[in-house]
């Protein structure tokens, strides 16, 4: 097992160096150059050739690579061109908004995605499986921006429900951090009236995130429980006359959910695209909108850190669900 | 037979008749419109009205029809999709086929590549590349379909290596057919179902992802009436003027809805092994 | 022994749970919520866009000050100040009583320290100085006298001085790494001696900055007896929202972009206002002097003649601009009071357009025009100059792009786009800060002058300008060349713009400025 996950780990270097040439290709071949922006309003062109020079923008392009490379494997991923500040740090500071968001919507997604699915196969070819089935079908074809925007305009802008933006009410201090996850924090820090507001701030955020993950959670669940349902052992148990709710719950549903779980690792990948976008609406302060914020000003620093942050998360997520994986099924070491 | 099972799957046949409607729409949409005027130029005096039974969908912040900006808005959306979906596979299958075939270096590192690719989300990468590349609905197509090929790569890069193994090859191979011969006269026909399916849901999916870049406000150009850029453009009019975003977004909807009930059926169809509802 | 720590530090997250909850509770304090954007960095000598100066004005001080709108240069750590008679050597007095917020005196050394830093970072607000300014030639003859000496007569310096906030050079040289002056320190903190002081520990870059009030600011309080405590800064990237959050009370204002179409929605609130104030800020579309069909005068007046001016400020901005018809903001001096300009006239376009075409403009070809995507309104602006020439047979392609990719294909005529949008605000509040660097050749390859004009007799003038000493010589030549550039159409002058924030009514004393768009918040108190 741990050679496994070792190798698996190992393989990721190459990933990880491919990925920072193909990101460095594609900023080297962008046409936009920070420094007439660094340089200022009133900057002539010596001040702008110089900002660049300092920068070591007027080098060649092997050299920037090279000297970034040595940098970066040190675990120096550099500092933003326009703040100054490491990026790790910001980084940091960002990431646990992120990862909260990630966290409630990839439950909403499995405690959603496993009832529909759920209600599908138990109910097979029912009305409710027809509903419960176009929802998901529906959670897939929905554009993430649209639905945020959607959810923003009826339930908080035209209802109020709910806020539109941000993580906590703008008049409020953040909870003490601990985690960085401002849900956990106010419960750890017994701050009640900070944790509502918090639960308030995320639930739209996370509802629209989960939605599409919802709706593949939704159609692994239902057909692999169908698929258990045929199974002998079940028609054997409900041949001895077990009722057939004390058999879906035992046996069937573990062994399906299982399947679905391992589908959780896959969605990632989609959770942090939508992340981009729904961080962006709902004024969310993580990384994903950090990393737009990056790309419409091309610092390139950022960039390329928040891509191998995004890269590296990536890989461990699928590790972690391999590792899972393998746990359950030998077969696959 | 085939068409029989196929009119038998109700969601199937209603993506069938949705795509095959939004094609009709594509090419005959200049007729549903009472003409470019509608669709271009602005009237700043009839800016922002709200529903009517003259502007079905409201106007825009220019004074221009809502109504004939989505119905015009989906020839581009169709062409981004099938664009897409097209030079992916056009890059992403013969990869697939040669890495899927031959066991060489080269084999080896072309997956690489494609790990790298899938590496980082597909969003996250055709953002940074549209971000180079100069801006228009050209860009963010290219853009796209150089994060998706490695999609249709793996596709076939599966199925071929799970065919190579069939009796089939071996005989074909005993017989001294060349690689290239058997790639291409016999392994590709064998993974075409796994192709189409990949395909018919991929427009769906080039099609949404070509939106949220459009509504990052790098995809489609103004005055074009992409449905992504519509919707971008509404936020500032939000709450009042709600028509703004609804009506191009529900356009997105039911497009992909349309290719995703399809690729769901033909699945069904081109490949029994899998069950319906996956 | 480990058990003691495990308790000690449950107890600490206990103190400061309840400290917490207390400090939530403590309602109805003497507190504001602004919904400013703020700069990405906190060292103010790294930028001078807008964000950069709300927090600029706030927190640092420098040797003078803009008041007012129109904005007035005043006195603010300097006392007074002397020129020689060649007009290169300036001298300053400095205030005596100035501290920092450590609690150290600002002196001269502080003061040279700074202008040194900024001209050796190079960046941002070091551009209106690099030119003529050398870090040598700044000297402290004595703890209250600072002395610049320039190498060339440059009549603008007075109005750049503010854009130099002055730093603490002890604090900063305790924070220094290597030789970076302090910065990767500054970029997250603060060292000044503003009437505000930033809360380093609540700051969260982008997200939220909280500001205290500095009691011993040297200004004093007395024309304020009631300040405000703390101002918690909550910027939101997109405006429906904040007007949203301006509705509800949680924010106190928004920030100074708030779009003609909201302005109603605000109103009809009983608790709000919207404060509207002409700044100096136009609006223009540059063309590309040097490429064809630009490089023909015909052809650029067609252009200006097909522009719906009135239409667009009336039905689009509801009126909230004012028709500035030339290359100055028409509330400045130097703006020529009777330029006529050009109005929105189709059939003098279309007489402009044949000439042009008849000399062989190759005016059918696409035109590009770019159209910055960090504001909706520049591609508005080019959607009205495209629905308009259409009609011309003109073919105008709109392609946004962000502000720092376009600004960066401005080094040759080649590589700059056909036209392109933008605004030019107030750095610093004189003539040389619109005309003399978008029209001078020697700017040529910045994105200000990115319309590649060229005018022999035009760059002349504004020598002359910019060495001048007398304001009344200065202002009869900017008139001079503002009518030059206008009669050759060198751009498209759109409009002043109207800067509008909603604010609630709660907020008394705010006063506009064009920089920092009235964010300057030690005027300002609460009431009913």
């Amino acid at each position: 097992m741990l050679e496994f996950i070792c190798r698996r780990i190992l393989s990721l270097f190459p990933v990880i160096l491919g990925l920072l040439v193909l990101t460095y290709a594609l900023l080297y071949l962008a046409p936009s150059d920070p420094a007439t922006i660094l340089a200022g309003e009133n900057a002539s062109v010596e001040d702008i050739q110089a900002v660049r020079k300092e920068y070591g923008l007027d080098r060649p392009v092997y050299v920037q690579f090279g000297m970034y490379l040595k940098q970066v494997s040190v675990g120096n991923l550099g500092v933003s061109m326009y703040s100054n500040r490491p990026v790790l740090e910001d980084i940091a500071q960002r990431l646990p908004a992120t990862i909260e968001l990630a966290l409630v919507s990839l439950v909403l997604m499995a405690i959603g995605g496993i009832t529909l699915g759920t209600m599908g196969a138990v109910w097979h070819n029912s009305p409710i499986d027809h509903v419960t089935r176009m929802i998901s079908v529906a959670g897939l074809a929905i554009a993430t921006f649209w639905l945020a925007i959607m959810l923003q305009l009826v339930f908080a802008m035209v209802l109020g429900w709910f806020p539109v933006r941000g993580r906590i009410p703008p008049e409020m201090v953040p909870p003490v951090q601990i985690t960085g996850l401002y849900l956990l924090d106010s419960i750890l820090t017994l701050n009640f009236s900070a944790f509502r507001d918090a639960v308030r701030h995320i639930t739209l955020p996370a509802i629209t995130l989960a939605f599409g993950g919802l709706a593949t959670v939704a159609r692994f669940t239902r057909s692999s429980m169908l698929e258990n349902l045929t199974k002998e052992y079940v028609s054997y148990q409900h041949a001895t006359g077990v009722p057939f709710r004390r058999i879906i719950v035992p046996y069937v549903l573990r062994n399906s959910v299982i399947t679905a779980v391992t589908q959780l690792g896959l969605l990632f990948g989609s959770l942090i695209s939508g992340a981009v976008v729904v961080e962006m609406i709902f004024d969310w302060p993580g990384i994903g909108s950090y990393l737009v914020n990056a790309i419409f000003t091309s610092d390139y620093k950022v960039i390329l850190a928040v891509t191998i942050v995004v890269g590296v998360i990536y890989a461990l997520v699928n590790i972690i669900v391999d590792v899972i994986h393998a746990m359950i099924d030998p077969r696959l070491r | 037979m085939v068409v029989k099972k196929f009119s038998r799957d109700l969601p199937a046949t209603f993506g069938l008749i949705v795509v095959m409607s939004i094609l009709t729409v594509a090419v005959f949409g200049w007729w549903l419109v009472s003409g470019p005027s509608d669709v271009y130029d602005s009237n700043l005096l009839a800016r922002l009205s709200p529903p009517s039974a003259q502007n079905p969908f409201g106007t825009d912040d220019l004074g221009r029809d809502v109504y004939s900006r989505v119905i015009i808005g989906a020839r581009s959306a169709l062409l981004v999709g099938v664009g897409v979906v097209a030079a992916s596979m056009l890059i992403g299958v013969p990869i697939g086929l040669y890495a899927g075939y031959t066991r060489t270096i080269g084999s080896e590192v072309v997956m690489r590549i494609t790990d790298i690719f899938l590496a980082v989300p597909q969003l996250v990468l055709a953002l940074a590349i549209a971000q180079i590349l100069s801006r228009g609905l050209e860009s963010a197509m290219l853009a796209l379909a150089l994060t998706y090929w490695p999609a249709f790569a793996r596709t076939v890069y599966g199925e071929v290596r799970h065919q190579k193994t069939s009796l089939y090859v071996e005989a074909l191979e005993g017989l001294g057919a060349s690689p290239f011969r058997i790639a291409v006269l016999h392994l590709l026909p064998n993974v075409a179902p796994a192709i189409i399916i990949r395909a018919t849901i991929g427009v769906g999916f080039a099609i949404l992802t070509a939106a949220t870049l459009g509504f990052l406000g790098i995809g489609a150009t103004p005055p074009s009436p992409d449905w992504g850029l519509a919707i971008a453009e509404s936020r500032q009019f939000l709450p009042e003027s709600w028509w703004l975003a609804l009506f191009p977004g529900l356009a997105i909807f039911i497009t992909v809805l349309g290719f995703n009930l399809l690729g769901d059926g033909l699945r069904d169809i081109l490949d029994p092994k899998l069950r319906r509802s996956r | 022994m480990k058990h003691v720590g495990v308790y000690r530090s449950l107890a600490l997250a206990l103190a400061i749970a309840v400290s917490s909850v207390q400090f939530a509770n403590a309602e109805q304090k003497n507190e504001m919520v602004w919904g400013e954007l703020l700069p990405e960095t906190l060292d103010p000598h790294l930028a001078s866009h807008s964000q950069m100066q709300f927090y600029m004005l706030n927190t640092y001080d420098g040797l003078y000050r803009y008041e007012g709108n129109p904005p007035q240069v005043v006195p603010w750590l300097a006392t007074a100040h002397e020129v020689s008679q060649d007009g290169k050597t300036w001298t300053f007095k400095l205030r005596k009583d100035v501290q920092f917020h450590d609690g150290t005196v600002l002196d001269s050394s502080d003061v040279v320290y700074s202008f040194r830093r900024l001209l050796a970072m190079g960046r941002g607000p070091a551009s209106a100085f690099s030119s003529y300014l050398k870090p040598e030639n700044i000297s402290a003859p004595d703890n209250e006298t600072v002395r610049f000496v320039l190498n060339e007569r440059y009549a603008p310096f007075l109005s750049a001085l503010p854009l130099v906030s002055i730093v603490n050079e002890g604090l900063l040289s305790s924070h220094q790494v290597g030789n970076d002056w302090g910065a990767a320190w500054l970029s997250s903190n603060e060292a000044g001696s503003g009437a505000y002081a930033l809360d380093t520990k609540t700051y969260r870059p982008l997200e939220a900055m909280d500001v205290h009030r500095f009691a011993e600011h040297f200004h004093g309080w007395s024309d304020n007896p009631r300040p405000i405590e703390t101002v918690r800064v909550r910027p939101s990237k997109e405006t429906s929202t904040s007007v949203l959050v301006l509705l509800k009370g949680a924010i106190d204002a928004t920030d100074s972009f708030l779009p003609p179409d909201q302005v109603k929605r605000v109103e009809a609130d009983e608790g709000l206002r919207v404060s509207k104030d002409e700044s100096m800020r136009i609006l223009v579309i540059r063309m590309n002097n040097k490429k064809p069909p630009f490089d023909n005068v015909n052809f650029r007046k067609c252009l200006s003649y097909a522009f719906n001016y009135d239409g667009y400020i009336a039905a689009i901005l509801q009126g909230y601009a004012v028709r500035n018809p030339g290359p100055i903001p028409q509330n400045l001096w130097g703006a020529p009071k009777d330029l006529e300009g050009y109005t929105f006239d189709m059939s003098k376009a279309k007489e402009f357009c044949d000439r042009a075409k008849a000399e062989g403009a190759p005016i059918d070809r696409k035109l590009k025009l770019f159209a910055p995507s960090e504001h909706v309104q520049m591609a508005q602006t080019g959607q009205v100059l495209q629905a308009e020439t259409r009609k011309l047979g003109l073919d105008i392609e709109i392609i946004p792009a962000t502000f720092p990719s376009l600004a960066g294909s401005m080094g040759t005529p080649e590589s700059t786009p056909d036209m392109w949008v933008h605004w030019v605000s107030t750095y610093f509040a004189d003539p040389e800060n619109w005309i003399g660097q978008m029209y001078d050749s020697r700017y040529h390859g910045t994105w200000k002058a990115s319309s590649w004009y060229e005018n022999a007799q035009v760059d002349e003038i504004l020598g002359k300008a910019r060495s001048a000493l007398s304001q009344e010589d200065r202002r009869s030549l900017y008139e001079e060349a503002s009518r030059i550039i206008v009669k050759d159409a060198a751009d498209i002058w759109v409009y002043n713009t109207i800067q509008l924030r909603g604010i609630n009514k709660r907020v008394n004393n705010f006063h506009f400025t064009p920089v920092g768009a009235g964010g300057e918040l030690r005027w300002m108190s609460l009431g009913q």
